[in-house]
């Protein structure tokens, strides 16, 4: 097929369509070291053009790129005379040697769809490139293919999963926006900022508002955490703080530990004594005996029941 | 959405299962019957969708084998009455006038006289079981403001309809059963159970209602997601906490708060309405109900006592 249609020539830059991203698949598309490579040795691996005037890239635009920033007149191209479909399968070929990134296989989707390909096509080369066969899937990556810049910034940078992206989609693009220059400014694990967030999706639904000018004077991601929770869960942090009041008044040896389900969902509480010898025991023991006469130890077991006293 | 398929099933036993429950929670010792796996209403809240992986609705037609099994369970139990519906993977109303797959099972308790089979649904349709009814066929909705229908029940049947239709099954000689569950924290809900327990209390005969279940919403954590993609702001406007199954329910202060607040609306309507917690804890049941239940035996006893003070010997 194609492969009997080939030339190598060296192509003028202006008979290059650049604005042309069809057959794109590559975020972003300007790679520092590869720059420096073409400044130093130029084009070794020519790019792959598709044969119609002028010339659209299939592969290269990295290259191409480069070549634009450093101000090179003329390229080395293999010139393909095929149709679109089968540019696009070259395109996604010279792809599948490197690890894609989340917008690269968004892009990458998006591209076979704009092209018609048939859904069992479709679902053949997601699973080619390590993605899930869903309908859901390709929404959602349709969505990322389309979405702004700092959205394929932050994703790439800080390779962000799947479920979490759909969190940031779930939001407008300007608070979305808002919502990436909030955690850009920390190191986040994914399940923290998954944690954050829904929790924001929750204030969103809850209140139309999400409290910026407070978030951005946090100092960290359990900070911002934190005081999501307190919006998210008021009951539950009301309970925490009675119960730490609560467990400051009993003055227990350092030995004992008093531990209540996060929720203040399970009946019961867990009492820890450390002792290494009798006499720790006796400390302990005689200062729980003592404790269980005072009403704090009542409303512990109060708070079990989500009882607050006024 | 969709029509959705219907497979017709000819599947020889196990159909008949005990309610799973739920770790240190009381449960009521409910006997499911699969007779229809899948719904055609669309509830937004409805776990059947995470549950049940495939998108048609699978009726089985082999009630005989249903019977049999039931029947054995009947016989080989000596210490309770035991309770059955077909209300558990599906509506036991929405697709029965198309099938008719209640009719033998209400005919066969009615003659069996020794167990309660209920029929749990949002489709006020019963119009074609009307010769068959029996004491023994409990007919019960799962109720709620109207203004929860519109937004959260697509293509269940208004509130009137399911009051008046209770009101007509009590008319015809049976007991009937509310549910009011999911009970949805929303902005104002307080105002609309009020006048819901209302109009409970205004067309129906508050005596003849053999039990109402309440349950407060809750769901399994990857619900969660759904409901923050649809933007359900009713069904996520509570405080949430996640439970020891790992489903997300109301924190434990409101549900108590809550609870205690439509019990006792009911019990000023009619101080003798059974009323039961449908899946909660000890403490829960104390503290909204001033009931100490301390495991799920004690609570099936509690419905032995409200089906025997009601049919007396008939049982």
């Amino acid at each position: 097929m194609y492969r009997k249609k080939i030339n190598l020539e060296i192509v003028p830059i202006e008979e290059i369509n650049i604005n042309d991203r069809s057959f794109c698949i590559s975020y972003p598309d300007f790679n520092e070291r590869l720059n420096s490579s073409i400044k130093k040795i130029g084009i070794i691996q020519p790019l792959i053009v598709k044969k119609q005037y002028p010339f659209v890239v299939i592969s290269g635009f990295k290259r191409l790129k480069s070549a634009i920033n450093l101000g090179m007149e003329k390229l080395p191209c293999i010139i393909y005379d095929i149709t679109d479909i089968d540019a696009c399968i070259i395109s996604i070929n010279e792809n599948l040697f490197r690890e894609m990134n989340l917008v690269e296989k968004a892009h990458c989707i998006n591209m076979i769809l704009n092209f018609g390909f048939s859904m069992e096509e479709i679902y053949g080369i997601m699973e080619q490139i390590g993605v899930g066969r869903h309908e859901n899937i390709i929404k959602k990556m349709i969505k990322i293919a389309n979405s702004e810049k700092i959205l394929k910034d932050f994703i790439v940078e800080r390779n962000i999963s799947l479920k979490n992206v759909d969190y940031l989609l779930w939001f407008e693009p300007e608070v979305r926006e808002r919502i990436i220059n909030l955690t850009g400014k920390f190191h986040f694990t994914e399940s923290l900022l998954r944690e954050i967030l829904q929790m924001l999706t929750l204030i969103k639904i809850k209140t139309d508002d999400l409290p910026f000018e407070e978030l951005h004077t946090l100092n960290n991601p359990f900070e911002i955490k934190e005081a999501l929770k307190k919006r998210i869960n008021p009951g539950i942090k009301k309970l925490e703080d009675e119960f730490k009041n609560i467990r400051r008044n009993l003055k227990l040896p350092d030995n004992v530990t008093i531990k209540i389900d996060p929720f203040f969902e399970k009946e019961y509480i867990d009492i820890m004594i450390k002792a290494k010898d009798k006499s720790e025991l006796e400390v302990a023991l005689k200062s729980l005996t003592e404790n269980l006469k005072s009403k704090g130890m009542e409303a512990i077991f109060g708070i079990t029941k989500n009882r607050i006293a006024e | 959405m969709g029509l959705q398929k219907i497979e017709l099933l000819n599947k020889e036993g196990n159909f008949v299962r005990d309610c799973p429950g739920t770790k240190n929670h009381i449960c009521c010792g409910y006997k499911n019957i699969d007779l229809i796996e899948g719904c055609i209403l669309s509830c937004s809240y409805c776990i059947l969708k995470h549950y049940i992986k495939d998108e048609k609705i699978k009726i089985n037609l082999n009630i005989k084998s249903i019977i049999t099994e039931i029947d054995d369970l009947i016989e080989k139990e000596h210490n309770h009455i035991l309770r059955f519906g077909t209300g558990e993977l599906s509506d036991s109303l929405a697709l029965d006038r198309r099938y008719n797959l209640n009719k033998p099972l209400i005919e066969y308790f009615g003659e069996k006289k020794k167990a309660i089979f209920e029929l749990k649904s949002k489709w006020a349709q019963i119009e074609h079981l009307k010769p068959f009814l029996n004491p023994y066929t409990v007919i019960s909705f799962s109720v709620a403001p109207q203004n929860i229908i519109d937004k959260e029940e697509k293509r269940t049947s208004p509130l009137y309809k399911r009051l008046k239709t209770l009101k007509k099954a009590q008319d015809l000689g049976c007991f009937i059963g509310l549910h009011l569950d999911p009970i949805i924290i929303y902005e104002g809900f307080e105002h609309d159970y009020y006048w819901l327990i209302e109009d409970i209390g205004r067309i129906l005969d508050l005596d003849r209602i053999i039990w109402i279940s309440l349950g407060l919403l809750r769901f399994p954590a990857k619900m969660m997601d759904i409901f923050i993609q649809e933007k359900r702001k009713n069904l996520l406007f509570g405080e949430f906490i996640k439970g020891e199954d790992g489903k997300y329910r109301y924190i434990k202060g409101e549900r108590i708060r809550v609870y205690k607040t439509i019990y006792d609306l009911l019990k000023n309507k009619n101080e003798n309405l059974f009323i039961y917690l449908c899946m909660e804890r000890a403490d829960v049941w104390k503290e909204s109900f001033g009931i100490n239940i301390s495991k799920s035996e004690d609570l099936i006893t509690l419905f032995d006592n409200r089906i025997k003070y009601l049919y007396g010997g008939m049982i």
